[in-house]
């Protein structure tokens, strides 16, 4: 039984206690217990909390619109309002009898304090005392607990009760923090001299909280007479001495200089810090000397401060002790400080040194005619867009040389340097004007020596008129025209036919809208020669300088010696700068080029410049006019864009309406390597001919080649193109009107890609261009399910539910087209 | 062996166990009435005053907030503009990107317009070489500063953070935390309430988001976790906040922010050589250096604590996750305990050296590994036919009771202070929890606390491992 009972038994080494296991067993029950009964706690806890909480809301609901017509009461009020007034204050008077009622008007009245101001204010302050709340707010003030006492006087504080000021200056150094603190904010707040009579009588520290707190009563107090806090600079509270000093720079009293100095000599860092910044904030230039004095002896964060001080208010004389600190200090934030402060008050007296290339370290800058070297590089990206855009960063401020250098960045395959291409025509003795379209350079000193004489290095600034002008080419502006110029003979030698040539241009193809061509650019810098005789300066228009320009286009060479890239960027600058002499290039870039891309900016660039609208016929490998093309049966495009079947329907269309203009293109269709289509094309021809010259039979029929069979096809495939782009962005929503071309495709050797005919006119109508088929993934546009189901679906059944069975079998646009969502749904499945 | 000695050794080993349980439980009682007593305290201290008044006060100090971020890109936008949104006039968020192998300082860029900077670096800061400092081209997010460096760890991305800011206080913070948006109005309360001492840091209460609605950043709606697991992580988080630090707060003798959300006076966080690179248990770590130099200086100092649920985190909601983050804690303990072997019931620390350090010692340390070694221990007594079951059934059983009532006292004081778990339902979720957790939950702590002293002592390498995070419900 012993056994069981004890656990531990007497050694003679040492006397260990004997556990009673039943000692075990009560502990148990005892905790078990506790936790049953915090279990009990916990609950009742709750639900006294949530019944509170529920009793607290629907009393307030009802006391607060009690109260809101005590607020909003007004005196002139009519007899029954001023009736109800007095039965509603009877009322209250009522429920105030009862103490948890007046504990709860005074929380809501200090809800309301936060919400209310003005006139409503005062009347809240005026009904909580009508209420006769303050009395008990006063009780509290009696409380041994620290609490209650706290909350009577905040409650006080708030509703501005004066007659509590008293009450609250007797607190101001009572041994309960949280009472004490109470007790100054109510100093503060009740009376405009209660900051004075606070600081003066205040014996405890002032926390930072406090003095954030207090400044923040101080500074809401309507109409303020801040004291003169310089006073309290003296005090032997140094946390007054703290709090007068952010008192005096917050309220700029700057009537303290001397003591202000003084104080940077004081032993509390905070103190000096603050003292720093009075400093700086005051500009007491004659407080440098004693901050030079203290410097060493101060903490880190302290010498930031001098340092910055000194920057600020310091001269010349102070960079010797800036370089000293330079030098002298160990902390790297200190010396870097100190090279900042030299800087500000001798700009650029030291230098960068860090980073510097070695190699460029030493060398002294080249200074040829004039002071500064000028440096444009320009960037141009190949964007998908393909447009020339400037780089951002020109960064010089001043354009005073003219010896250009190119940058060229290797390295990024999608950005050449222009003046790589500039320099090359440059060189081939061209210029890079023509007297074609406007050309607006009106962003740089163009710089032009004679070329063929001189070794300097041209370069323009910018290429294209769509730059914005930066605030650094206004100051480029600026100060080129403020240079001397004197304009300079070009000295380029066209033949005296070209130039006629080029003058008879341009009276035969005047500017439209007349504008005059703007060349605003040439101010031609000779050498650093100074003449500030601006009067003397016309601008030059575009007939000054037709003499220079060439009439082949100085593109040609340089185009078929380039990367497609370069053909592109080349092709970009052509579109800007370039003019009819370059139409003769673009066919025949377009005739020749293997590269799509390049061969459809070309096209694009060709319908910019010529006005008119070109075409690309693949089959052929020809352009053809627009007219051409207009002039032509109104059929054609459709036949060419449509797949087989819409060919054979169509065929039978041009039999039952066309004109003469479709015999022609008959005509052309009867060599069509397609039996089915030769044989429609050969019946619809008869048809038509039959329909138009009723009394004429012509004969037409198959045309054979040598070993019997039908005739080649003569067209394989067209691609008639209003603009030449492969990737475009669909709408979201069909119909768009930005959708204004129209892309069609025709391969006969792959009909997948074909569309029936409706679809032809459906894409017309919708304005929708219709996807590059090389693969699915390279059509850039989105689709919503609205779109891909409901939308289609209605515009297709209003206009083209004509299509058969078969046509839906196969692989057509439509069904590609509905089938997309699915497909990018699985290739992100994977 | 002789059966004497057997015996006597045995009854030593009792000894010990029945010593240290007495002692946890006086401990742990105290724990709890000191706790209760700073609840009420703090509860009546700050029902006065409205801190949002102050919030553009022109004497309002300067915060600097230091997210390190790695691999966050999933959430880092979100997470920041959570942050930007806190209120307070005078603070800056600053991003330390450590080497993302992910896409997160594109997403900071693309998200918040910003562009890199020119500034100087101090060449005095060890951490890993800065990439580049950058700042948004946009006025609304000026106070966001994003810093891409090599990585080097949370420990490095935490100091570089605190070379590269200006402000008097910095917060390390987690960057997947939610802050509350009054948290920084609370934490420069805490800094600048005091008048006697010097507040080096101030830490707070981490609240479990798990299940949590939140939307563009803010808490909308508090919820229990789903998960058991972090059903039983909140309730030790209850115990370990509301009781355990709310008690080391009251004596002035807390030795650990959590690395969640931690504020330090910059200036002694660089005096002391900020984070400890060396180790996985930073956030203790540099808690412990601060308070020992500002001993060995003789300078009057104190570690606040907010016990308002200002922070709130996602917890591990797979046990394989649960255990690498108890076992990089294990290992943190381990590492900062032993660095910090001097202070061991040194009376020249106070209460530090002679009640906290002992306590983290004895209670923190050594508590799983004695658990885990007495219950092979129960074990084999069993076989060798040692064990007086009446014995064993009646102490577990006091001690399981024991355990169960903290938890329920830990409940109690949430119930009092926040209320935050308004159905009824989710309390008696929480007492379950409690019922069931030494079964459950407690064991797969103490298996990842022996883990991590077993690699730590074996010098297994091992880093801080991964959390993955569901990220919180949205609204």
């Amino acid at each position: 039984m012993q056994i069981t009972n004890v656990t531990y038994y007497s050694f003679p080494l040492i006397n260990v206690t004997n556990i009673d296991v039943d000692l075990l067993w009560t502990l148990t029950f005892v905790f078990v217990g506790l936790a049953v009964l915090y279990v009990v706690f916990v609950l009742y806890l709750k639900n006294k909390l949530t019944t509170k909480s529920k009793k607290i809301t629907k009393r307030k609901k009802e006391l607060a619109f009690m109260l809101g017509d005590f607020l909003f009461y007004e005196e002139d009020a009519t007899k029954k309002e001023k009736s109800n007034y007095i039965n509603l204050k009877v009322e209250i008077r009522g429920l105030l009898k009862e103490k948890f009622n007046r504990e709860l008007l005074s929380e809501i009245l200090l809800d309301l304090y936060k919400d209310v101001s003005g006139e409503t204010l005062q009347r809240l302050f005026k009904l909580y005392k009508d209420l006769g709340l303050h009395l008990d707010a006063f009780k509290k003030l009696r409380s041994w607990r620290w609490e209650v006492v706290s909350s009577g006087i905040l409650e006080l504080t708030q509703m501005q009760v004066m007659e509590a000021y008293g009450f609250a200056t007797k607190f101001i150094n009572d041994k309960r923090g949280v009472i004490r603190k109470q007790a100054e904010i109510a100093t503060v707040t009740l009376k405009p001299e209660g900051i004075s009579y606070f600081l003066d009588t205040t014996q405890y520290r002032i926390s930072e909280w406090q003095q954030l707190k207090l400044l923040d009563v101080i500074r809401n107090i309507d109409d303020f007479q801040p004291p003169q806090f310089k006073l309290w600079l003296t005090s032997t509270n140094k946390d007054v001495v703290l709090f007068s000093l952010r008192l005096i720079k917050y309220y700029k009293q700057n009537d303290a200089n001397a003591s202000i100095t003084q104080l940077v000599k004081h032993k509390n860092n905070q103190v000096k810090t603050e003292a720093i910044q009075c400093i700086k904030e005051f500009c007491i230039f004659e407080a440098l000397d004693t901050l030079k004095n203290v410097f060493w002896k101060c903490s880190l964060d302290i010498q930031l401060l001098i340092l910055d001080a000194i920057a600020d208010l310091g001269k010349e004389d102070e960079i010797g002790f800036l370089q000293h600190v330079e030098k002298k200090s160990k902390a790297f934030v200190v010396k870097s400080k100190a090279i900042s402060a030299i800087n500000a008050i001798a700009p650029e007296t030291i230098m960068p040194t860090e980073g510097m290339d070695e190699k460029l370290k030493n060398e002294s800058p080249e200074v040829p005619f004039v002071e500064v070297e000028e440096e444009i590089i320009y960037e141009i990206q190949n964007q998908d867009n393909n447009e020339l855009s400037p780089f951002e960063g020109i960064d010089k401020e001043r354009i005073l040389g003219f010896e250009v250098e190119s940058e060229e960045i290797s390295d990024l395959p999608a950005k050449i340097v222009m003046d790589d291409i500039i320099e090359e025509f440059l060189e081939s003795g061209d210029t890079l004007l023509d007297k074609g379209d406007s050309i607006e350079l009106e962003f740089l000193p163009l710089i032009v020596e004679d070329i063929s004489q001189s070794d300097s290095k041209i370069g323009l600034s910018e290429i294209g008129n769509e730059v914005p002008e930066t605030k650094e080419e206004e100051i480029d502006n600026k100060e080129v025209s403020n240079l001397n110029v004197t304009y300079e003979e070009i000295t380029a030698e066209p033949s005296s036919n070209e130039i006629v040539e080029n003058m008879e241009n341009i009276s035969d193809n005047p500017q439209p809208e007349d504008k005059p061509l703007k060349l605003e650019f040439i101010p031609l810098v000779v050498a650093n020669e100074v003449e500030n005789d601006r009067e003397d300066f016309t601008e030059p228009t575009l007939l000054d300088c037709l003499d220079y320009l060439p009439h082949e286009s100085v593109f040609k060479q340089l185009f078929f010696e380039r990367e497609n890239h370069n053909k592109i960027l080349l092709l970009n600058t052509i579109q800007d700068i370039g003019s009819k002499h370059e139409i003769e290039l673009l066919k025949e870039i377009v005739n020749t080029e293997e590269n799509m891309p390049i061969k459809e900016r070309a096209l694009e660039i060709l319908n910019d410049i010529s006005g008119k609208k070109h075409h690309y016929i693949k089959a052929e490998a020809r352009l053809i006019d627009n007219d051409e093309l207009k002039s032509g049966s109104v059929f054609k495009r459709l036949f060419y864009a449509g797949d087989l079947d819409s060919k054979l329907m169509l065929l039978d269309e041009i039999a039952a309406w066309g004109d003469d203009k479709e015999l022609t293109f008959l005509n052309t269709l009867i060599e069509h390597p397609i039996q089915e289509i030769r044989e429609r094309a050969l019946h619809a021809k008869e048809k038509l001919q039959n329909r138009l010259f009723p009394e004429e039979k012509i004969n037409v029929g198959y045309q054979e080649n040598d070993q019997g069979k039908r005739g080649e096809e003569h067209v394989e495939a067209n691609v008639i193109e209003t603009e030449p782009k492969l990737n475009f962005v669909m709408d979201k929503e069909l119909g768009s009107p930005q959708q204004k071309h129209k892309i069609i495709q025709d391969s006969t050797n792959n009909s997948g890609e074909l569309m029936p005919l409706e679809f032809c006119f459906l894409l017309d109508d919708l304005e929708i261009k219709p996807p590059k088929t090389d693969t699915v993934l390279d059509v850039d546009f989105e689709f919503t399910k609205g779109f891909s189901g409901n939308q289609v679906n209605d515009n297709y059944n209003q206009r083209a539910l004509i299509s058969t069975e078969e046509q839906k079998e196969q692989d057509s646009f439509l069904k590609q087209w509905l089938s997309f969502p699915a497909k990018i749904l699985n290739k992100f499945n994977g | 062996m002789d059966s004497g000695v057997f015996d006597i050794i045995l009854d030593y080993i009792n000894i010990v166990f029945l010593v240290f349980t007495a002692v946890l439980f006086v401990m742990f009682s105290t724990m709890g009435y000191l706790a209760s007593r700073n609840s009420f305290h703090y509860k009546n201290k700050n029902s006065f005053g409205d801190l949002s008044k102050i919030m553009a006060s022109p004497l309002a100090p300067s915060i600097t907030i230091i997210a390190p971020a790695y691999n966050e890109g999933m959430t880092i936008v979100e997470n920041i503009r959570s942050l930007l949104s806190l209120q307070y006039v005078n603070y800056e968020v600053m991003v330390v990107n450590d080497g993302s192998k992910d896409d997160t300082l594109e997403k900071m860029i693309l998200a918040y317009d910003l562009v890199k900077t020119e500034r100087k670096t101090d060449p005095q800061c060890k951490s890993k070489p800065i990439r580049g400092i950058y700042k948004s081209k946009q006025r609304s997010f000026s106070k966001l500063t994003v810093i891409d460096k090599d990585n080097g760890g949370k420990s490095d991305a935490l100091n570089t953070g605190l070379h590269l800011s200006e402000s008097k206080y910095v917060g390390c913070i987690d960057v997947d935390c939610l802050l509350l948006p009054e948290a920084l109005l609370h934490v420069v309360k805490s800094f600048s309430q005091r008048t006697k001492k010097r507040v080096v840091a101030v830490g707070g209460v981490i609240r479990v988001a798990n299940s949590c609605v939140i939307s563009g950043g803010t808490l909308e709606e508090i919820r229990l976790p789903k998960s058991w697991l972090a059903k039983f992580q909140l309730l030790e988080y209850t115990r370990s906040f509301i009781l355990g630090r709310m008690a080391w707060g009251r004596i002035d003798s807390l030795l650990i922010i959590s690395g969640a959300f931690g504020f330090f006076d910059r200036e002694i966080a660089l005096v002391v050589g900020g984070y400890d690179t060396n180790t996985v248990g930073e956030d203790m770590e540099i808690v412990f250096k601060m308070r020992r130099y500002m001993n060995d200086q003789n300078l009057a100092h104190t570690v606040e604590y907010i016990p308002d649920p200002l922070c709130w985190t996602e917890v591990p909601e797979s046990a394989k996750i649960l255990i690498n983050q108890r076992d990089r804690w294990a290992r943190g303990n381990l590492e900062t305990l032993h660095k910090h072997r001097e202070m061991f019931f040194n009376p020249k620390y106070g209460k530090l050296g002679m009640l906290s350090y002992p306590y983290w010692f004895f209670y923190e340390w050594l508590a799983p590994l004695l658990e885990f070694f007495g219950f092979f221990t129960i074990i084999l007594f069993y076989f060798l036919g040692i064990l007086n079951l009446a014995f064993f059934v009646a102490i577990t059983l006091m001690v399981y009771t024991f355990s169960v009532m903290f938890s329920f006292y830990a409940i109690l004081w949430d119930v009092y202070s926040y209320n935050q778990y308004k159905k009824t339902k989710d309390i008696f979720t929480l007492m379950l929890c409690a019922i069931v957790e030494p079964f459950m939950f407690h064991p797969l702590v103490v298996y990842a606390a022996v883990r991590g002293n077993f690699k730590k002592l074996f010098k297994i390498n091992s880093g801080w491992g991964t959390i993955t995070r569901k990220g919180f419900a949205k609204a």
